[in-house]
């Protein structure tokens, strides 16, 4: 997996994590105060309604309106530091198709009718995230054709009125979503409202239409210092998981720049450490664990290693709380056989690293037996 | 070798319940005690770590008072080229550090540690010592081993290379 779809499936759950909630006193959800007040979002409509209609004389009419793809809702806006829109506009593109076939009344005779309608324009925005509303005229262009042939039954535009009113259900540091809750009476948005499914006898009606909006910060807060950080850990921790025999320096390349992005992220509030999203992969667990899988191979080959680097590979260890029973057992029993060796060929200055190590963290069969072999102390 | 092995085992198995339980308490503690330098303090003394070796002398932190996660400093050793602190908690090793700075944070930090930022604490009965490698990584200086608690409380003595580990 790629750093980028580690760090992209991350922010996902950071978006779940972060969360804001909803303010005490007016319960209602806000813009967060970040430090940009400029915000772009969408508005993502899509789906499909379908109605039969079967009447006494046997006549019926199947319609279907569908969304098409080509529809396209974007939006700018800013707030002020209390969250309320001062301004900001929606761009309309929004494109359907409304198919109807059956057969007439009385006559039975069979018909296909089918409209094309695009609505375009751009809606001012006022409000707040809890009531987000977008309103003004909307040109629309409707083209109706029947019986496979085009017909100018309604050519040239019209101007629409609409009011869309949107709701946040969510507000996190890094995004804003809600669905939309109100709209014109008559407009195909309003037609979102239309009840999932509605059955009489003769009617039949399927909705499947959905709008919902999603804002997030326009200009995301990115200090280059973290991104270096950011970047700097993710390629030692690349490198050293590619190393069949680490060194501590190796690991200090990933433990050092991890402690200077934790001292950069101290410095910022909880929505500047959202905007960079960067947590949920680079928490203490992880960072033990690229620790210990380096610490299980060197220890492997405890043999390619001098004391004095299996106490820096053990001091790495232990800085970022990577140390498990598995490994200090591991150490330990290198350690003492560092310390036979050293003993057998006379290496005092090995044998005075490793009293040292016993001293400073209290194993006392390897500090007794250093000790004794340099005769020193009691 | 096996006798070894199982005593290690055993000590690594306590050291990490110890460890465990420690984590526990921690954040019962609460203190809000802040993290003492050691400036305005006399130097804390004690007993040497090894003997035989030069001593390196220490600056801070006090030995009492000194907060969850003191700022250790001491004063720089000639050839030395880098240096490693060992902070050994009551229940066994906490926190070590190495590099060529002569002071440093408990959890490396490059300030005080903010209100809230997760990252290993001290807690009475605590040890600390830090000795200096020369360019081939061997010892060349020893600090003392010394005591140091977070609080005004006395703190307990240190003696090197007693762990509490249990015997076999």
């Amino acid at each position: 997996m790629t750093a980028v779809l580690r760090r992209s499936a991350l922010v996902v759950v950071l978006l779940a994590s972060l969360a804001i909630p909803a303010d005490a006193q007016s319960d209602e959800l806000s813009f967060p105060p970040i430090d940009s007040t400029s915000w772009e979002g969408l508005v993502l409509v899509s789906g499909w309604i379908a109605s039969d209609a079967t009447n006494e004389d046997g006549s019926f009419t199947t319609t279907e309106t569908d969304i098409i793809n080509d529809t396209s809702i974007s939006f700018e806006l800013s707030v002020d530091d209390k969250g309320q829109v001062t301004g900001g506009t929606m761009h309309v593109n929004l494109v359907w198709f409304v198919e109807s076939v059956g057969t007439a009344p009385t006559t039975l005779d069979p018909f296909h009718v089918s409209h094309y309608h695009h609505e375009t324009g751009n809606l001012d925005l006022s409000g707040s995230a809890n009531k987000l509303v977008a309103s003004g005229s909307l040109e629309h262009e409707s083209v109706t054709e029947a019986e496979g042939q085009k017909i100018d039954e309604v050519s040239g535009t019209e101007t629409d009125e609409v009011e869309w009113v949107f709701s946040a259900s969510e507000a996190s540091c890094v995004r804003v979503a809600g669905q939309l809750t109100a709209a014109t009476a008559g407009s195909i948005m309003n037609s979102v409202f239309v009840p999932l499914d509605v059955a009489s006898e003769s009617d039949h009606i399927h909705n499947e239409l959905v709008a919902t909006f999603i804002a997030y910060p326009a200009t995301v807060e990115d200090p280059a210092a973290i991104k270096q950080y950011l970047d700097e850990v993710q390629q030692a921790a690349d490198e050293l998981s590619r190393r069949d025999l680490p060194e501590a320096i190796h690991l200090l390349a990933v433990i050092r720049p991890w402690q200077d992005l934790g001292a950069q992220l101290a410095r910022l509030d909880q929505c500047q450490q959202a905007s960079v999203g960067w947590q949920p992969e680079f928490t203490q667990s992880w960072l033990a664990k690229q620790i210990q899988n380096a610490l299980h191979k060197a220890l492997k080959e405890p043999d390619s290693y001098t004391a004095s680097e299996l106490i820096d590979l053990w001091d790495a260890g232990l800085e970022e709380s990577a140390l498990n029973s598995e490994l200090i057992i591991q150490f330990l029993d290198a350690f003492h056989d560092k310390l036979n060796e050293a003993i057998a060929d006379n290496d005092t200055s090995t044998i005075w690293d490793i009293y040292a190590f016993s001293s400073q963290y209290g194993y006392p069969l390897l500090h007794d037996q250093a000790q004794k072999a340099l005769g020193v102390g009691g | 070798m096996k006798l070894r092995r199982a005593y290690y085992l055993v000590a690594a198995l306590v050291f990490v319940v110890a460890a465990c339980a420690q984590g526990g308490t921690s954040t019962d503690r609460g203190s809000n005690t802040t993290s003492g330098s050691g400036g305005g303090s006399p130097a804390p003394t004690g007993v040497p770590l090894v003997e035989s070796l030069p001593s390196i002398e220490v600056v801070g932190p006090p030995e009492t008072g000194a907060g969850e996660a003191p700022l250790f400093r001491w004063k720089p050793v000639d050839g030395a080229t880098s240096y490693h602190l060992a902070v050994l908690g009551p229940d066994g090793p906490l926190w070590a550090w190495q590099g060529t700075e002569t002071e440093v944070y408990l959890g490396a930090l490059p300030f005080e540690r903010p209100p809230g930022w997760a990252g290993p604490v001290i807690s009475a009965g605590t040890c600390w010592s830090v000795i200096a490698r020369d360019a081939e990584g061997h010892v060349t200086a020893v600090s003392s081993f010394l005591a140091i608690s977070p609080t005004g409380s006395a703190a307990s003595p240190c003696v090197p290379g007693e762990g509490e580990e249990p015997t076999p």
